[in-house]
């Protein structure tokens, strides 16, 4: 069943006690390429997979995975589905080469290729017992074992976590070289930015259990534009300031980090009283970062 | 004569301008310095994608931007090959595109207060610095 | 399936070597000195408690090891079906215990088998089944309670417990024992989802209301039992008071043989009244101990009775064996082969199971005597034979020989029968004149002609199966006539709402209990009483709190998202089993309506995509 989008949610809603863990969200995202999910902590990613995967009921609303009802999922759905975590669980006490052997009966469309490919950029040998592994060395076990399953989606929770850069880079090439996204669709999480701009074709950003941008990165880092603007006194009140995702304050000049602002800003500066005005465009990482930012900066604004 | 030449550009992700952009303007500069010849078979998609460690998407949408604005051909089945150089803006585009560029350059050097003179002696330089590297 | 059950029982190899090791050596040390197949009841149940324990602590671990979200993801997130996942799992432990648990055991029944003469029944051969059973049951019951929540363990330890309180022997009780199995896997397949917080559903759900109510209504059991302690401190207690109640059956039971012979005059208008306080008086009262001992059963696993006796002369042991129905001896010294004895000279098997009666006191080193079923035998030492001496009538069973003054006495569970040590003195049969079941003091003193009996019936006076209690007087007469001398009815001591405190919580979960426990059970004479009549009192109150339960249900069903059916099925239950099954109802349903799923319109689908594009 080829349907048009791999995970969609509509009003998915998981209230524990008071706290919102996801609040009415509605995500579609489509079959094919790298979607990177981003959002500090606490804004629904590992709620929003348990939900989908069928590990936790809803409060309210629908999700579907690949097209199924994410709370009746057969084995055979679960087959199409890879999903590798940042704990890169697996069984202490196995040999590699048992763990292998164990993947290989369970998936039908096993590519033994594959997984030599991406085992290789790792030092794994098959007699070793994955509680002998280092913590790269088991995610890169772990991620060869993901995709040489051959699945229509993989989700990737923060697979880089509490790896150090080498480990790190290791993931992402041995993620990148295996071309996997000729077959499948990728959810890769992540705080990293760094990965997520190398990595992403899509650029879905949750926060506080809502979604709030889902484009490709680079749109949405044109929209945030940073201006500098040398205004005396204390400068407009960030209240009324158009777009305001951040302020501050450094050497006597105003850096205004703003969203969806045309050159008109510009003017608003110069009416408030700037004297010389500047922008430029920003890093992905900064526009994240201050978009998220923004709810713990004014929490009043609208 | 078509060779496949190694392409020797970095990306970096903490720069303002995205990675697609980056690409391109890393292959036009290598074209206008000359590291790069006409003919000259750029490396696959994939390779690229490997090389820098980007999504392939990336580097596939960088390199039809290229072939649009008609910096390399891309001959079907084999890749893409550097073109020849020719002119492929009308003159009235190149016109608008220079005083584009020249505003903007005046723009961003007006207030670092060098003199007219400083300013002209240092763009002279690169210029020819670019110059006899460039194959007519 | 084949690989996680491999991969499962590889996690364990370690410890199930270590541990069985363990368990084979400390047997094999045991056996040497004590035939482990011949020990008491309370022995084999510590056993079984140990092993149930070494389940119980592999369920909490195994599953434990899973229960963390990422783990359980890990393990249910694969393209196998998740009964299989949790059969590969189970039944990886359960070859633990196997190894463990049973296959010392086994050896060491081989190794008695092979090596000594001691017996070794079929019964025995089923020990290692029994313990493998308990093991993984109290197993099941972990790995259970670690998915569903320490809350559950309400539900397991009724299920447990029923274990260890049935009243099956045997094959019943390994019956029994697979009965738990089985509803201990439903109870774990049932928790075994993705969604661990999901509450029981369907079948799940019935398996899990009934003992968890069970469970509920034991710990009202328990609570009241704390009221019974406050009751004691405060010193009203009738067990506790410095004298104990007037008129009442506690008065009675503590008190001194000869006095409690004398209170059964009390109020007495026999014309013998006076005469029979002197004989009282003068005489000295032979108390029966009470209770009687059990019964022992055909095949049961373990031994509430030691069926064995030894010749101290001979420095012989003679063991009964439940397969060939003979007594089978063995050399203390060496452990050597005696022989086999049956009855009479040509070795026939006893009709029924022969436990040693009470031996007739003084009379160590001399004859033996046993009972098997309706028959007094006497081993005869000399000549080394079984013969038959005294038969009780048909129907009785015969459960002990005593000394009363000169006779000799046998008492069935029907009747006592005198044999008097006069010469030509004919027995006399005194028929007992309540239920076995209810019997708490039994005094009897030989006459100069004839016998008295004093009877008191209030051994369970205080439960709802227990008589109205009395105290009796008969008198049997050396002719034979029996003479009823006296009868006062007892106080009640205890209040009619403590008697009757297990059944007005629950008269339906009381019936389902007694039921339960007596699943497989051969009907006992022992157990046999004569229920006093139930105040009205008590069903109307039983009555109140049902609809008080059906009301409550009410109400709170109707804040849930559950069908009608299960609405309709938890008011019911509520009705018929009262405030247990309220309180098995808040804790399976939640309050909160959780979302099952509901239809998903294809063109709502659409929508979604349009919003999602237009959010940007």
């Amino acid at each position: 069943m080829q349907g048009e989008f791999v995970i969609e949610t509509r009003g998915l809603t998981r209230r524990y006690g008071r706290k919102l863990a996801l609040d009415r969200l509605d995500l579609a995202i489509p079959r094919g390429r790298i979607h990177a999910i981003v959002g500090a902590n606490g804004a629904g990613k590992s709620t929003l997979f348990r939900i989908l995967l069928g590990f936790l009921a809803p409060t309210s609303g629908e999700s579907r995975i690949l097209g199924h009802d994410s709370q009746r999922l057969t084995p055979e759905d679960r087959g199409r589905i890879g999903f590798v975590n940042e704990e890169h669980t697996l069984p202490r006490w196995m040999r590699v080469s048992q763990v292998t052997a164990m993947q290989r009966h369970q998936y039908a469309r096993w590519s033994q290729r594959l997984f030599d490919e991406v085992i290789g950029h790792y030092h794994v040998l098959p007699e070793q017992k994955v509680g002998e592994l280092s913590r790269g060395e088991r995610a890169g076990f772990n991620l060869a074992l993901a995709l040489a399953q051959s699945p229509e989606l993989l989700v990737l929770d923060e697979p880089t976590l509490g790896l150090d850069v080498v480990a790190k880079r290791a993931f992402l090439e041995s993620l990148l070289y295996s071309n996997v996204t000729e077959q499948c669709t990728v959810i890769y999480c992540s705080h990293q930015m760094e990965e997520v701009e190398r990595v992403a074709d899509n650029l879905i950003i949750l926060e506080r259990g809502q979604l709030k941008n889902m484009s490709a990165p680079d749109d949405f880092r044109a929209r945030v534009t940073h201006w500098v603007a040398d205004v005396p006194f204390k400068g407009p009140d960030p209240r009324t300031v158009p777009g305001l995702l951040e302020v501050q304050r450094l050497d006597g000049l105003h850096h205004y980090l703003v969203l969806d602002q045309s050159a008109d800003f510009e003017a608003f500066l110069r009416a408030s009283g700037a004297r010389s005005v500047q922008s430029m465009p920003v890093t992905l990482d900064r526009a994240v970062n201050a978009f998220l930012a923004k709810n713990h900066a004014a929490p009043a604004a609208a | 004569m078509a060779r496949n030449k190694a392409l020797m550009i970095q990306i970096s992700t903490g720069d303002p301008r995205p990675i697609g952009r980056q690409i391109m303007d890393a292959v036009r500069m290598k074209i206008a310095t000359g590291d790069l010849e006409q003919g000259d078979q750029l490396p696959s998609v994939r390779g690229l994608a490997q090389q820098l460690m980007v999504n392939p998407n990336t580097v596939a949408k960088a390199y039809a931007d290229l072939a649009a604005e008609g910096w390399v051909d891309s001959r079907q089945g084999l890749g893409l090959y550097v073109a020849p150089p020719r002119q492929r803006l009308s003159d009235a585009e190149r016109e608008r595109r220079l005083d584009e560029a020249v505003h903007r350059f005046v723009h961003d050097v007006l207030l670092l207060d060098y003199t007219p003179k400083q300013v002209q002696e240092r763009l002279a330089v690169e210029l020819r610095a670019l110059q006899p590297r460039r194959s007519a | 399936m084949r690989d996680l059950f491999k991969s499962e029982a590889l996690r364990f190899r370690g410890w199930t070597a270590a541990l069985a090791g363990v368990h084979l050596i400390v047997l094999a040390f045991l056996t040497r000195m004590e035939d482990l197949a011949q020990q008491r009841i309370f022995v084999h149940t510590a056993f079984a408690g140990l092993y149930a324990l070494i389940g119980l602590l592999l369920g909490l671990f195994q599953m434990g090891g899973y229960r963390k979200s990422s783990q359980w993801l890990n393990l249910l997130h694969r393209p196998l079906s998740r009964h299989r996942i949790a059969l590969a799992l189970v039944s990886a432990g359960v070859l633990q215990l196997a190894v463990v648990v049973a296959l010392p055991i086994l050896l060491v029944a081989i190794l008695q088998e092979t090596t000594t003469a001691r017996v070794v029944d079929l019964r025995h051969w089923m020990l290692p089944v029994s313990a493998l059973l308990v093991s993984s049951c109290a197993y099941l019951a972990g790995a259970f309670c670690t998915l569903r929540g320490p809350v559950y363990a309400i539900a397991a330890l009724p299920l447990l417990w029923w274990l260890a309180l049935s009243n099956a022997y045997g094959f019943g009780m390994l019956a029994v024992e697979l009965i738990v199995f089985a509803w201990f896997m439903v109870l774990l397949l049932d928790a075994f989802r993705p969604d661990l917080s999901a509450p029981p559903r369907g079948a799940g759900a019935l398996a899990t209301a009934l003992p968890l109510q069970l469970g509920v209504h034991a710990l009202i059991m328990v609570f009241f039992v704390g009221l019974e302690l406050v009751w004691i401190a405060q010193g009203s207690h009738p067990n506790n008071t410095a004298t104990p109640p007037a008129g009442g059956h506690n008065e009675v039971e503590n008190a001194d043989p000869r006095d409690r012979m004398l209170a059964g005059l009390k109020d007495s208008r026999h014309p013998d009244t006076q005469l029979l306080r002197e004989q009282i008086r003068k005489s000295e009262p032979r108390t029966i101990p009470l209770p009687l001992p059990r019964l022992p059963q055909r095949n049961e696993l373990s031994n509430f009775r030691l069926l064995e006796f030894n010749d101290p002369g001979r420095g012989v042991r003679w063991v009964f064996s439940h397969d060939d129905m003979r007594l089978h001896g063995h050399r203390l010294a060496d452990g050597r082969d005696r022989g086999i004895l049956g009855v009479g000279a040509d070795g026939a098997a006893f009709p029924a199971l022969a436990a040693p009666a009470w031996a007739r006191p003084g009379t160590a080193g001399e004859d033996l005597l046993l009972t098997a079923g309706d028959t007094l035998y006497q081993f005869a030492l000399e000549s080394q034979q079984v013969m038959p001496r005294v038969r009780v009538d048909a129907g009785e069973v015969a459960m002990a020989a005593l000394l009363v003054g000169q006779s000799f006495a046998v008492m069935s569970d029907r009747a006592i029968y005198f044999y008097p040590g006069r010469p030509l003195a004919s027995k006399v049969r005194l028929p007992m004149p309540g239920q076995v079941g209810d019997l708490r003091n039994l005094e009897l003193i030989d006459l100069d002609d004839g016998y008295l009996a004093a009877f008191v019936y209030s051994s369970r006076s205080h439960t709802p199966a227990g008589t109205a209690p009395f105290q009796i007087l008969l008198r049997a007469h050396g002719d034979g006539r029996i003479e009823t001398i006296h009868r006062r009815a007892l106080r009640f001591d205890y209040p009619v709402l403590y008697r009757y405190r297990a059944w007005w919580i629950s008269p339906a979960l009381y019936t389902v209990r007694d039921a339960a426990l007596d699943l497989f059970a051969p009907a006992l004479p022992l157990d046999a009483t004569d229920p006093a009549p139930m105040p009205r009192s008590i069903p109307w109150l039983a009555a109140v709190l049902s609809l008080l339960s059906l009301a409550v249900a009410v109400w709170r069903t109707a804040g849930t998202t559950l069908s009608a059916t299960s609405r309709l099925a938890w008011t019911a239950g509520c009705g018929l089993f009262g405030l247990p099954a309220l309180a098995s109802l808040w804790l399976m349903v939640p309050a909160q309506p959780v979302a099952w799923v509901s239809r998903w319109a294809r063109s709502g689908a659409g929508n979604v995509s349009r919003e999602a594009s237009a959010s940007r």
